[in-house]
Formats: C-alpha cells, structure tokens, sequence
C-alpha cells in the first residue's frame, strides 16, 4: 500500500497516518479546482486505479457518473467559496464501471492566515448497505401492494356477489317487466312480472318468441325500431300496446340500454317495460276531461287561467281569448296584465283595486266588469279567482255574461210591461194555485177588495169572500170558485156570466173566464182567471133588449094595423061596389080589391116576419098566389107553381114586386085558359149577379099577335111598367107557347140569406 | 045533409068592424043567419053559449088577446058547435092545429062567398045536431 502525499506535506512517518493509509475508509484532498491531490490505497483498491493513475486527475471527471458530475461539481464550487461542509451519499464509478456507493463528510481546510487550501472528504463505501435497504425497502413495498390487491379483490367480489343477489332480487321482485339481450337482440331472459304483462312464459318469450307479444297495430313499428337501435348501438325507448293471449290489452312503455364488455364491444341490452295502461288511461281520461272542460267553457262561455305570479307565466284557456277578442296566436304567453289592459276604462279603477287585493289575499270575490274586446265590442264579464295553497298558483275563471245579462235586462222589460198591462187593466186578473192561493192579485182586483196586492198575494181566497158576499153563486161561498178552479186546472176552459156577487157591499155582475196555468211539462199548477164587472153592460143590454122589444112591438102593431086598415078599405070598397050598376064598375071595383090583396098581405107577412123589415119572398108570393087563386076560383083548372129563392126583400121591393106578381098572375088566371082549357102557371123568383129575376109564364093561349105590353092602355099593364120603372127594373113579354112575362131589377142590398149567415164572424 | 033552405045560424067573431059587416053581409047573402058576432075573445065566450049558432066564423088573428084557434079550444067545452076559420095566409102550423081541432074548416083570404058557403054548409053536416044539442 503506498499513500501519494502532497509535496509540500511534512512526510515524517505517523501512525496516525498508515492507520489512515490502511483503513476501509476513502480518505481524499482535493485542491480548490478539484483536482485530486491526494488519496488514500482503499480508493485506489475501490475504483481500480492505481494511486498514481489517480494523483493530480480532475475528481469529477474521473470518477463520478456523467449524469451527476456537474452538479456536484458547482456543489462542490459554491461549498468552497461558502467555506461550507457537507454530508452526503453519492456514488462513484469504478474502472471496471461498477457504481458504488459513498457516503462522504468533507471538511475545508484552511491555511494559517484561513484561506482555503482544498477539501478533505471521507467516505465510506455504503453500497451494499443501500443496496440491502433498498432490497428492504422493494419487499415490503410488494408486501403492501400484494395486501392492498388481496383486499381490494375481496371487496370488489364481495361487492359483485352482492349487486348480483340484489339484482336478481330486485329483477325477481320488480314491479316492472326486466329482460337481457345478447348483442344481436334476441331475448336471453324475461323476469316473471314481464311474463305476467306480456301473457307469455319464458320459454316463449325467448330469442325473438316476445314479437308475439305486440298489439297487431303496433308490432311492425316495435320490431322495426328494435332491429334498428341494436343494429346501431343505441338506446331503445318506445310506448307500444301488448296483447294477451285472452284478448286483453296493455299499454307498455319499454325501454333498453347496450351494456358493454371490458373492451367497449356491446355485449347485450338490458331493459324494462312498464306496464302504463293506467297511465295511459289516466292520460287520455284526463284528455277527455280536458276536452270536456274546453267544450263546456266554450259553450258556457267560462274562461280560465292560471297564473304563477312567483315565475309570472301567465296561460288563457282558448274561451279566455274568444272573450276578450284576442288572438291566441299574438299572445301564446299572455302578459299578466293583459285582461287588464282591455278592462273598460270606466270600470279601471275598481279592476286595478280588486287585482290588489287579489295579490294580496289570494283571493276574488265574484265581481263583473265591462270589458273592451280587441274589436272594440263592449262585452260583460263576471269574473272570479283563488289563489291555489297546492301550487301557489292563481286560478281564476272568467265568464262572458254579455248575452245573459242583456236576456235578463229584456226579460225584466217583457216581465214589468206585463205587469203594467195587467195592472192597468180595469178588469180583475188573479192568478190561484191549486191551494186557492193568489199567485198574482192586478190592482183593479185587489182595489176591489180595498186591499193592496201584497195584501192578498200568498193568502187564500177564502179569507176575502163570505158566503153571504157569494150568494148569487149557484154554488154557496167560495166552493164554487173552487169547483171551477179545479175544472180549469184539468183543462177545461171555464166562463161563468152573470155570476152576482157582492163586492163594497153592492151587488156586482161579474163574468169570469178560467185558463189553467201549466208548467213546462204540460202539469197544471194554478188557475189563471180574468173576471169582467159587467153590471153596466148588463143593466145597459137589459134596457136596450126592453127598448128593442118595445119598439119591434110598435112596429108590429103598426103593419098589422095597415094590414087591417087595408082590409078595412077592402070591405069599404065592398060596400061601394054593391051600389053599382053595371058590370064594368063591378068589376074595377073588384081589382081594386084584388090589388089591396097584395098590399095586404106584404104586411101581414112583415109583422109576422122577426125582422120586421124585410119580406121572404117565396113565401109571400106562395101567399099572394094562393089567395089570387082562391078569387077567380081557378084552382080546378090552373096549377099555380112558385119557384123562389130564398131571398128577403126590403119592403120598398118587396111590396112592387108582389104587386107585379099580382097582375100578371091575374091576367094568367083570368084570360089565359078560356074554359075549357086547363094548364099550369108558374111563378119563378131568382137571385141573379146583382138583382132579381121574376117571370110569370103560362102555357094557356099567349098574347095576341103583335102584343106589346109597353104599348098597351090597359090598367094593368102600365101598373106593371110603372112598377118596374120604380124598381129601376126591364120587363119583356113575349109568346112560345103560352106567355112568357119576364121583369129583371136590381136589388144592390140584397144577399143570400145563407150566405149573408156564413159569411158573419165572431168578433 | 041539411037543408039547404034552413038557415045556419053563424056567429062571427072578427076585430074589425068593417069586415065583420062585409062578413055578415056576404052570409046573410047566402041566406045564413048570424046570430051573434064578437070582436075579441072574451066577447066571444060570453056570447056564443047565448047566442047558440050552428057554426062559428072565426078569424084567427085577433090583434091583442088570443088567437082564434086558442079562442076556439077555450070555447068547446062551453058551446060545441063547429068552426070555420079565416085566415090571410097559409100556415103550416095553423093548418095542423085545426084539422087537430075536428070538424073545422080553415079557409084563406081572400076567398069567394061561394067557398064560405061551402065550408060552412060542410062543416054543419059533418056533425049534424051538435048545435041544437049544445
């Protein structure tokens, strides 16, 4: 072993100093460049190189490891300006290029005036010490991790084992339908619940047996979507009908998801289907309400809304917008004050304090306001609303009362003229239940009774009428009112005339009609009655009737007293006649008789008459026929027939026209059958277009040739003439076989009787 | 048959004056006696049971009071002779009361003296003794 010293080193021998030499321990100088200036054998013997081979080398470059040497190196610059020492382990590269490890304590050595001369370092050869450590250190890293990975795999298959079981519970126990796919879609499992809603057994359900299961309507559109999110990787999510094997129906909703082996590949789905027929029920019952209730606002004119004053949406149900004439298009999200801004301005003030206190106290009062719609129409709304304690939601609802308030305002009108009406009738109009209760009582009735109607209205009748005040009722008392209120109640229209009762303590003539009041179903709930004082009426018919009478008395004594004064002169010209001398005078006093005749006889027919004016000319030409037959005794030899109308005939027409008959029937009986010659005479009267036509005709020996009956000077036939002119009337004779006597005049007046009695109507 | 050259005695009952006289003048012509006449009703039940004719002349309207046939009915019981009405017109009911009435005739104004007599002699035969037996 040989120590290279530093020169300039005291080289005496020290025992100090071979221990050094020898010792297992790195004993180096290094100048302040760091170049070795000195070393012990044991660095020599560690690293391979030989003393020498180390002496005067740059440390740093020799022997520490490329990848350490300059840091050490300005570590080792700044520990020397510093003056510092340092404690370290570092490792050294030997020649053979082994690493080893050194633990080193430098020390600065100072010169006698303290300047730095260079570093002595000792080091210690650590490297299997640290190599043991770290070997140490390796294990009981592994032995951790080893213990961490046991643990961690028994939680992890404790955990598995547990989601497992729960899983299978849960799929066992599940509510809901659960089935497994492999990745191609076919079913690899179904729980019982699916089973249950499907109507299928697992063993149908399976691979693609659960197609079956899908309502006929909805099984092309559930297969097609299946096949395509597996083809695609996606998610299945579809509401469908399934169908049980007994008919019945299920809405299902049925979900499914891809689940994934450790590499990402889809390996399967797993799904659920629910069965949501009672959801789906619930839906479309409440659809069918919701229709309802927007079918039942429309035609109840009922809007409502709901508003959420804390997020502010506002939302009008569709009769909402009809009634305030605004398009729901304009305004999907109404603004809260929307209904307001079309309140009639006059009635702004009270909607902007009701919506106050709306706000305030969640709730409004039925109130009704006058509302200006978009097109400027001026409607009524009556309007309500609460605040919900559920949601915190204002409800509120609207009605358009426009129409019912404008029917109720006319009602009101007809109701009031009514009553005015009745009221201002001076006639009594009452209305009874079928208790005898007045219903309505009209002030000509209740002023009867010295009563108000308030004063009888509600009360029975038999409390304002004593039996003494009826007793012109055929039937005692207030049982007779009744009887005919209860025949009128069935139906039966009721009139009483002339019914006396005492009324203010005179006795009254009163008529009374009875109507029964009906409700809707045709049900007789009251009596309806109207009665008529008719005591000056009466009394008035009464005298005019024995006026009436009285004169139609006169008149009849007066016809038959010209009747007999006619007579009268008839015997007087019988006496008369009875002076004369020839045969001629006789005879024109006889025709004067004859011609009295006809006078006679109109007015014996007039006082027999009921009118008194006018003569039924059939029969009184019957009569007058008659009678001229009886006189000239032509009843063996002349058949006299009248043909007459039914006509009646004023006296003025009459009595020419019976006179007319009288000289031709005359001349007929007395020149037209020269005995022996017997025939027949007819009497024809007939109402013609505006007149009358009259024709005597016979089939005796005819006028002589060349007759003119205008032309003639007989008495008789300028008696017709004159006649006839004084009926403004024609008359032509002629010949064919017998004679023909023919008088038209007219009769303006005249009318069938028949026709003048069926053309008349009731007022 | 009577004989015709007996006189009937005729009692006449007529309001009217006048016509009565012709009446009696046409029935004395044809050698009739009247025996009595009455121009009203009353008249004529006080009369006619004293005046005991053999056939009564009776017109049927009488003005007021009652008519000729109700005359007629009240007099039967009290004198019994037949009647011979007159009338200015043809009426139904009229003629039905007195064909009810028995051996009565019922001749219409105007009529011929020829048809009084006639009637009068007619009604007389058909109850021959009635007048001497009342």
């Amino acid at each position: 072993v040989s120590l290279v010293l530093p020169p300039t080193e005291d080289h005496r021998a020290d025992p100090l100093g071979d221990l050094l030499e020898d010792a297992p321990v790195i004993l180096l100088w290094l100048d302040l460049d760091g170049r070795i200036e000195r070393a012990n054998a044991f660095l020599a013997q560690l690293t391979g190189w030989s003393l020498g081979e180390l002496c005067g080398v740059d440390w740093f470059d020799a022997l520490l490891p490329a990848c350490d040497r300059e840091t050490a190196r300005a570590a080792f610059r700044s520990g020397v300006t510093a003056s510092t020492t340092r404690d370290r382990v570092d490792a050294i590269v030997t020649r053979d290029g082994r690493e080893r490890e050194i633990e080193w304590h430098d020390r600065l050595r100072l010169d006698s005036a303290g300047t730095p001369m260079g570093v002595l370092s000792v080091g210690v050869d650590v490297t299997d010490r640290v190599k043991a450590e770290q070997a140490l250190r390796l294990r009981q890293s592994e032995l951790e991790r080893s213990q961490e990975q046991l643990a961690e795999r028994w939680e992890t298959e404790r955990a598995l084992f547990e989601s497992r079981q729960r899983f299978e519970m849960l799929v066992s126990v599940s509510p809901v339908g659960v089935f497994q796919t492999d990745a191609y879609g076919h079913r690899t499992f179904v729980n019982p619940r699916w089973c249950e809603i499907a109507g299928l057994t697992p063993e149908q359900a399976v691979g693609d047996g659960w197609r079956a299961a899908p309502h006929s309507d909805d099984r092309d559109r559930v297969v097609a979507t299946w096949a395509r999110i597996v083809s695609e990787g996606l998610p299945f999510r579809e509401e469908y009908r399934f169908i049980r094997p007994d008919g019945s129906v299920t809405w299902v909703l049925g979900q499914a998801v891809p689940y994934r082996g450790s590499a990402g590949e889809i390996v399967g789905y797993i799904g659920t289907t629910t069965d949501i027929t009672e959801r789906k029920r619930i839906e479309d019952d409440l659809a069918d309400a919701q229709t309802r209730v927007l079918r039942a606002e429309a035609l109840a004119h009922v809007g409502s809304w709901a508003w959420n004053v804390t997020t502010g949406e506002m939302r009008w149900s569709p009769e909402m917008y009809r009634i305030y004439g605004v398009d729901p298009v304009e305004h999907p999200r109404p603004a809260s004050d929307l209904a307001l801004s079309h309140v009639h301005p006059d009635d702004l003030v009270v909607a902007t304090g009701l919506r106050s206190g709306l706000l305030a106290s969640g709730h409004l009062d039925l109130v009704e306001l006058r509302v200006v719609r978009s097109d400027g129409e001026v409607r009524t709304v009556r309007s309500e609303a609460q605040l919900s304690r559920r949601d915190g939601v204002l409800y509120g609802f609207a009605q358009d009362v426009t129409d019912l308030r404008r029917t109720e305002r006319e009602l009101r009108r007809t109701r009031d003229l009514l009553l005015r009406v009745v009221d201002s009738s001076p006639d009594w109009i009452y209305a009874k239940d079928l208790e005898h209760r007045y219903l309505l009582v009209n002030e000509a009735f209740s002023r009867a009774r010295g009563l108000s109607p308030s004063q009888m209205v509600g009360h029975s009748d038999t409390e304002f009428w004593t039996p003494e005040e009826c007793e012109g009722d055929p039937v005692a008392g207030t049982r007779g009112f009744h009887e005919d209120d209860r025949a009128a109640a069935a139906d039966q229209r009721v009139h009483r005339d002339n019914l006396v009762i005492v009324v203010g303590g005179a006795p009254r003539v009163l008529d009374t009609y009875k109507a029964p009041l009906q409700d809707e179903h045709g049900r007789p709930y009251g009596v309806l009655a109207y009665t008529r004082d008719v005591t000056h009426e009466r009394h008035a018919a009464a005298e005019l009737e024995r006026s009436l009478g009285e004169k139609e008395t006169l008149l009849r004594e007066i016809h038959h007293r010209v009747k007999n004064n006619l007579q009268i002169v008839s015997s007087l010209l019988y006496f008369q006649s009875k002076k004369v001398r020839s045969a001629a005078d006789a005879e024109a006093f006889s025709e004067a008789r004859t011609r009295l005749l006809a006078m006679t006889l109109v007015h014996e027919k007039l006082y027999q008459s009921l009118e008194l004016s006018r003569v039924e000319i059939g029969d009184y030409v019957r009569s007058l026929v008659a009678a001229l037959s009886q006189t000239f005794d032509a009843g063996d030899r002349v058949r006299v027939d009248v043909h007459a109308d039914e006509l009646r005939l004023p006296l003025d027409v009459a009595l020419p026209c019976g006179m007319i008959v009288c000289e031709l029937t005359t001349n007929a009986l007395k020149y037209a059958f020269p005995p022996p010659r017997t025939g027949h005479t007819t009497v024809t009267v007939r109402s013609v277009a505006d007149g009358v036509m009259l024709t005597v005709e016979d089939d005796g020996v005819g006028f002589p040739v060349g007759f003119d009956p205008l032309a003639v000077v007989s008495f008789g036939w300028i008696l017709v003439g004159k006649l006839c002119e004084q009926l403004g009337g024609t008359v032509v004779a002629r010949s064919d076989r017998g004679a023909h006597v023919r008088v038209d005049f007219p009769c303006p007046t005249l009318r069938p009787r028949y026709a003048s009695s069926s053309s008349r109507t009731r007022p | 048959m009577p004989d015709l050259t007996s006189a009937i005695r005729v009692f006449v009952v007529e309001d009217e004056a006048l016509i009565a006289m012709e009446l009696a003048d046409r029935l004395i012509a044809l050698g009739h006696v009247v025996c009595g006449h009455a121009s009203r009703g009353e008249q004529a039940l006080a009369r006619v049971p004293v005046a005991r004719p053999d056939v009564i002349l009776m017109d049927i309207n009488l003005g007021r009071g009652p008519n000729g046939i109700d005359v007629a009915e009240l007099l039967r019981p009290i004198w019994a002779a037949p009647v011979v009405f007159l009338s200015a017109y043809t009426d139904a009911e009229i003629s039905e009361r007195v064909t009810r009435h028995g051996a009565s005739a019922y001749l219409v104004k105007p009529f011929r003296p020829e048809a009084l007599d006639t009637a009068i002699r007619a009604v007389v035969s058909a109850r021959p003794g009635d007048g001497a037996s009342g």
